[in-house]
């Protein structure tokens, strides 16, 4: 209890304001996690009795296999190309001329801000036009279009900070400029090239307006969960949220925490 | 032949010459000083023989070998920055190894040649450190090593001890000019800082506005100064405007500004008038009048006086005449009473007095 700093009633009213925001943003979440243990064959909370009927179900169904599958797919597809593309623009951005830096830097980061349903759109025009809808073809390119700009954010953060005499000192050393990048910078760097790689992974896992307007047969697993809620709610649908759940979480666990993880403690300057 | 050559280098940035026509040679062994005013084209300078910058006009020379052109990594200098810039993900010993590593160096003699670097600038112990668990001056030896360990033509430093503290940098000082010594490695420092430039060079070059002033030895540099910008940028001088008034057999009697002043006729006046420069530690300050053979001696007041713990420094207004900077070495212990106010007699030798060429 802190004393001596006047009523301790904005504190508690503060405490409480958080838990209750806390509540009603893990609540739903938590929910549907224990649903997701049911035995029934219908949802309902608390469940009468609990197992991992659905989770089988979920494991052995080809449709849902079939969806998870080419999600990761993409997903695997876009977080390399979305770094290299990324870095590549960051670099520009950091190293180019200063003259139209800030519009290029905002045209590059657009897609963040811009309505999904008018890229989705957009883009669905031109897989039409190419015939390359409903494959890989569009669903990577699509995906690149929303998750490069978290790549060009971090790298970019990261290559502000990095100091450019240390890729001179490399050169003065015998490396050229690439073996420079290679051996230093990227390495110096790489915390901000990890945060954009699971950015970029999280981001493609999850797309869905953009995916919803290119796919007809194919399904994505965002697609499938939708598609199976338009027929009728059954506990699978909890049981697979809750893996995605636990993915995404592992995920953006490794991001807070990549300095202790990935990147073998910080770097002092 | 020279280790490094200059030639009409010329280097600009839009209308401004950063540079301008600068001819310059670093001799086998040599230490040489780029010293000068903040943006007079010392880094510029350095950075264009490291090849980080590339000259308008002119050619540079590394070991005979034409290198005008020629990128940075092909052109055997180490170099030596301000800030370290040492590779923070990496260990002390890997540091040192990467310029060896860059140039397929084969791992035994790496082994080898890193121990030797690290043992010359007694660093042995800490090998396995990271850039970051080191102090400032152990980082900035460190960066040393890692230069010196790829043998380089010469030499480069870039104001190296600027973010050291006063004693440090004093100790880095003597430290860098031994190993530089031992090695026998052409050096070229940059610094704006003339007591460094006067305690460690052969030759310094000093520059102004991307051109040379002068070059030469720190005593020349100092004693002989060739114009008014580097007797006032080489430490204290008193500068007086001076017109000769009587001459004899051996020497000048100059009128500087109401001062009457003996200089050696074996320096040239060009014209009747000059400007003369009289260090303030060749002063002596007298409590009465004591004429002595080579000398001249006038009454004064002191005006103030500073204290600067091995020497003091006084202002003495001579009666119609200028104000006149003396330093003294704080020997007798107060035996001149510094009160401002005191009348004082000034002992001028004719060899302190020097006429600036013009
Ligand atoms: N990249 C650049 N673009 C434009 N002007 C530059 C650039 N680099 C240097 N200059 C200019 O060239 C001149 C010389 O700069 P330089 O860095 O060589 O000075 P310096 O003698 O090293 O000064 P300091 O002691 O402050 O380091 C300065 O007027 C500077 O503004
Ligand atoms: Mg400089």
């Amino acid at each position: 209890m802190r004393e001596g700093y006047g009523s301790p009633w904005p504190h508690r009213a503060l405490v409480v304001f958080s838990l209750l925001v806390i509540f009603f943003l893990v609540a739903p979440l938590a929910i549907l996690v224990i649903q997701s243990f049911t035995n029934e064959s219908y949802l309902s909370f608390p469940p009468p009795s609990f197992g991992f009927r659905w989770y089988r179900e979920v494991f052995t169904s080809s449709d849902w296999r079939d969806a998870v599958g080419l999600s990761v797919l993409i997903a695997i597809l876009v977080t390399p190309l979305s770094l290299i593309l990324g870095t590549l623009a960051a670099f520009g951005l950091d190293r180019g001329p200063m003259r139209g830096r800030q519009s290029l830097y905002a045209v590059m980061i657009s897609p963040m801000v811009l309505p999904h349903i008018v890229l989705g759109l957009g883009i669905f025009r031109i897989a039409l036009q190419l015939n390359i809808e409903d494959t890989l073809l569009a669903f990577v390119p699509a995906h690149l279009t929303i998750t490069v700009p978290f790549v060009v954010i971090s790298v970019g953060a990261s290559l502000q900070t990095f100091n450019v005499t240390l890729e001179e000192a490399a050169m003065s050393l015998g490396a050229s400029r690439w073996r420079a990048v290679w051996h230093i910078t990227l390495p110096v760097i790489r915390p901000g090239l990890i945060a954009g790689a699971i950015f970029s992974f999280i981001i493609s896992f999850d797309e869905f307006i953009i995916t919803f307007f290119l796919a007809t047969y194919e399904q994505t697993l965002p697609l499938e969960m939708f598609s199976t809620l338009m027929f009728q709610v059954k506990p699978s649908i909890a049981a697979i949220s809750t893996l995605t759940l636990a993915v995404t979480a592992a995920l953006t666990a490794m991001l807070m925490f990549r300095g202790q993880i990935l990147g073998g403690g910080r770097i002092v300057k | 032949m020279s280790t490094v050559e200059l030639r009409k280098v010329e280097k600009r940035y839009g209308s401004v010459a950063a540079v301008h026509s600068l001819d310059l040679a670093i001799e086998p062994g040599e230490f040489v000083t780029l010293l000068g005013p903040s943006g007079c084209g010392k880094s510029t300078t350095l950075r264009m023989v490291a090849g980080f910058v590339q000259p308008n006009a002119g050619t540079i020379e590394i070991g005979g070998k034409d290198v005008t052109g020629i990128p940075p990594h092909r052109r055997e200098v180490g170099l030596v920055f301000q800030n370290y810039a040492l590779f923070p993900h990496m260990s002390v010993y890997k540091n040192v190894e990467f310029g060896l590593k860059m140039r397929g160096v084969d791992p035994s003699e790496r082994r080898s040649r890193v121990e030797e670097a690290l043992g010359l600038v007694k660093l042995g112990d800490y090998s396995e450190r990271m850039p970051a668990q080191l102090s400032g001056g152990q980082q900035q030896r460190v960066a040393l090593a890692r230069a010196l360990v790829i043998r380089p033509n010469v030499l480069l430093l870039d104001e190296p001890f600027g973010a050291l503290d006063k004693q440090l940098r004093d100790h880095m000082r003597i430290e860098l000019r031994d190993l530089q010594r031992k090695l026998n490695i052409s050096t070229m420092f940059v610094t704006h800082d003339q007591d460094e430039a006067l305690s460690m060079s052969d030759r310094i070059v000093v520059m102004s506005e991307g051109t040379v002033c002068q070059v030469g030895g720190p005593n020349a540099i100092y004693e002989k100064p060739n114009s008014r910008f580097v007797a006032d940028f080489m430490g204290r001088s008193n500068l007086f405007e001076a017109r000769q008034v009587d001459e004899s057999n051996d020497a000048r009697t100059l009128d500087a500004e109401g001062l009457l002043l003996n200089a050696d006729k074996t320096q040239e006046l060009n014209g009747g008038n000059a400007i003369v420069m009289v260090r303030p530690e060749k002063i002596e300050l007298l409590e009465s009048e004591t004429n002595r053979d080579g000398s001249v001696t006038v009454g004064g007041k002191i005006m103030s006086s500073v204290y600067l713990g091995s020497t003091v420094q006084y202002e003495v207004k001579v009666e119609d005449g200028p104000t006149v900077l003396v330093v003294r070495q704080n020997v007798e212990d107060g035996s001149i009473s510094a009160q401002p106010g005191s009348p004082v007699f000034l002992s001028i030798p004719h060899n302190a007095v020097y006429i600036i060429p013009q």
